[in-house]
């Protein structure tokens, strides 16, 4: 037996993040929230934890700024040394610009290839849409029917209050309707990074 | 969060915290005055004015610079502390007096103040402070480490070494060639100019946001933007130029064409730093209460862009010098990175840079207010420090610390409390009137 989801549609990205917070605090599973744009707030607001991007941000830049200090000081004291300007063969500002820019070009490759890698994005890939309007006006969110309780229907009354447009129900295998439509995917809430 | 919540709160000023700051300014005063009065205390008396002055100024054109940038971006953020910085450029006319206090010991601070040609020094005779041809101060034609030239400190110089420097400092090419800027008289309009422009538009800038408070009329806003266009190109040229006045200008032989850069991101780090401190301070005492994490994540972010871009320059200023290895360059290095200074340079990049970068790296931190206060006084001791690296190894060739720099430094510092504090005390604690108002309340990451 396949899962059912309650898909709510709204038009404001207040009635959105209301509709999300009040579903938490009453204790509905959040599956995801489909947004046009990054909803400031959102993340809060779905009780995502902080993102950890930041870290492989850090750590990629610390691998950088290493390597290069390491790689210039190994090229111009054992592998081929020669002496410039005077200055000692170990002269280590000479190798700041350069280790500056090899941190800021790890960090900033290795923060894109680890996004791609845990989004699942990869060139090529066929975008799925839950709807196509959720990339352009509408704001989606996705509860986890996990009770008999949990309707469409009985959170109509729920969604009212935010001046939801549209409630439905639908199945696993039919959440995700891929469209051949070109353009980008839908925002993933719980992709968004932040500094 | 209601309108009237933001609405007609002043900041009560405390009578302990007047009297505190009457304190140090008394301090400030007895320990110059003390150390003017010792034996061959003067230079360092006014030095250590100097350091003070330029501190303050930073802080204060600071106040204005951030004003300007806020409205300039339209920024709807940061309207909610804008009424720190505006009291921050209360302590602009203080710096008319340490102003004159520098103009004062302008023959102890600028050697290129000094008389320099025989009919000059005939000219000048009777002249302020310079007590005939026996100044602290000698001038070499070609720049020397201050280590070889402070024997001339110690006034022990003889009948023929006088002599001789006299000659040396009329025949000085360099500073004949950069005499048309190095001037007395250019100084002190430059000096004039610079105040009026600063002191003027910054009231300007504060004067309409003030009377935004009572019409709430959105022309204020539009009006500053105006002011802020008009300041800010000014502000870029005629802060280069005095810190190249009050500061390179210490020596005279040396140069240094990214000076204004280094002393503006000095300048934007520590009033950063300082608006952050009195928005903890006024929020620990329960004012402010509308100001959250979000909007400390936004100047912890700026704070730690600016300490980088603070790193940026200086790194820049040094490798370039340390890079070309040229003597008239390389010799105000050569006291601060292998003389006496070098543990203090290092300190320095230490606190500006290394720790608030690590501090304010994390999310959180930036979020923590008392992590934000910690790397904040952080950044304010370090500022002075940096003030000081720029200074004193002109006069000496190992650093000189105790009771003179922390009492003139708490002078200086009781000014700045006493003027912003008065007037945080005068008006409301938010710019009530201000169209960006709720946007700033309702600021999120």
């Amino acid at each position: 037996m396949s899962q059912t989801y309650v898909v709510a549609y709204f038009e404001h990205e207040d009635d959105i993040l209301g509709a999300t917070r009040k579903s938490r605090e009453s204790g509905h599973t959040i599956v995801d929230v489909f947004t046009p744009y990054a909803v400031h707030g959102m993340d809060e607001a779905m009780g995502l934890r902080f993102s950890r991007m930041t870290w492989v941000c850090f750590i990629f830049g610390m691998l950088g700024a290493l390597g290069a200090v390491f790689g210039q000081m190994y090229i111009t004291m054992v592998d081929w040394p020669a002496v410039i300007g005077g200055k000692p063969l170990n002269s280590l500002p000479a190798y700041i610009p350069i280790t500056f820019e090899c941190a800021v070009l790890f960090g900033g490759l290795g923060s894109i290839v680890v996004l791609f890698a845990r989004s699942k994005l990869f060139p090529f890939k066929k975008p799925d849409f839950l709807l196509p309007s959720v990339t352009n006006d509408k704001f989606a969110l996705v509860l986890k029917a996990d009770s008999a309780t949990i309707t469409a229907k009985d959170l109509q009354p729920f969604f009212a209050d935010f001046g939801a447009t549209h409630i439905e129900e639908r199945l696993e295998d039919t959440l995700t309707v891929a469209e051949g439509a070109p353009g980008s995917g839908p925002v993933h809430q719980t992709e968004t990074t932040h500094h | 969060m209601s309108d009237a919540h933001v609405e007609n709160v002043t900041y009560k000023t405390s009578p302990r915290m007047k009297n505190a700051a009457i304190a140090m300014i008394v301090i400030g005063a007895i320990t110059f005055l003390w150390q003017y009065f010792q034996e061959a205390g003067e230079l360092r008396a006014f030095a250590n004015v100097l350091v003070s002055h330029f501190y303050l100024l930073t802080l204060a054109l600071g106040g204005a610079f951030w004003i300007a940038l806020q409205y300039v971006a339209g920024a709807g953020w940061s309207v909610v502390v804008r009424r720190i910085p505006e009291a921050m450029t209360k302590a602009l006319p203080i710096t008319i007096v340490t102003t004159i206090v520098v103009v004062l010991g302008m023959s102890y601070l600028y050697s290129w103040s000094l008389p320099r040609h025989p009919s000059e020094a005939a000219h000048e005779e009777g002249g302020a402070a310079t007590e005939g041809g026996s100044s602290p101060l000698m001038v070499s034609p070609v720049y020397s480490a201050p280590a070889h030239k402070s024997e001339a400190h110690e006034k022990t110089g003889s009948a023929e070494g006088e002599e001789s420097a006299d000659e040396l400092r009329a025949a000085d090419e360099i500073l004949d060639s950069k005499s048309w800027w190095l001037s007395k008289n250019f100084f002190y309009v430059r000096m004039v100019l610079y105040l009026l422009i600063w002191i003027g538009l910054a009231n300007l800038l504060v004067k309409n946001s003030r009377k935004q408070d009572m019409d709430k009329n959105v022309s204020h806003t539009k009006a500053n933007l105006k002011v802020s266009s008009i300041f800010l190109p000014l502000f870029g040229l005629s802060f280069s130029a005095a810190s190249v006045d009050f500061i390179m200008s210490v020596e005279p032989h040396w140069f240094s064409t990214i000076f204004g850069v280094y002393c503006f991101a000095g300048l934007f780090v520590s009033s950063l730093a300082m608006i952050t401190m009195i928005t903890i301070l006024l929020k620990r005492r329960g004012y402010l209460t509308f100001v959250n994490e979000e909007h400390f994540q936004d100047l912890g972010k700026l704070m730690f862009g600016m300490s980088t871009f603070w790193a940026y320059i200086w790194f820049s200023q040094f490798m370039l010098i340390w890079y070309s290895n040229m003597p008239e360059e390389v010799g105000y290095y050569e006291v601060r990175f292998n003389g006496e200074y070098r543990f203090l340079f290092f300190l320095n990049v230490g606190v500006n840079w290394v720790l608030p970068f690590f501090a304010l790296l994390p999310r959180p931190n930036k979020r923590n207010m008392n992590i934000m206060f910690a790397t904040s006084a952080v950044i304010l001791v370090g500022h002075w420090l940096d003030l000081y690296l720029m200074v004193f190894p002109a006069y000496y060739s190992a650093p000189v610390f105790g009771w003179t720099e922390i009492g003139i430094f708490l002078g200086a510092i009781g000014m700045f409390v006493l003027a912003t504090f008065t007037y945080l005390g005068k008006a409301n604690l938010v710019p009530s009137g201000d169209p960006y108002l709720q946007e700033s309340l309702h600021h999120h990451q």
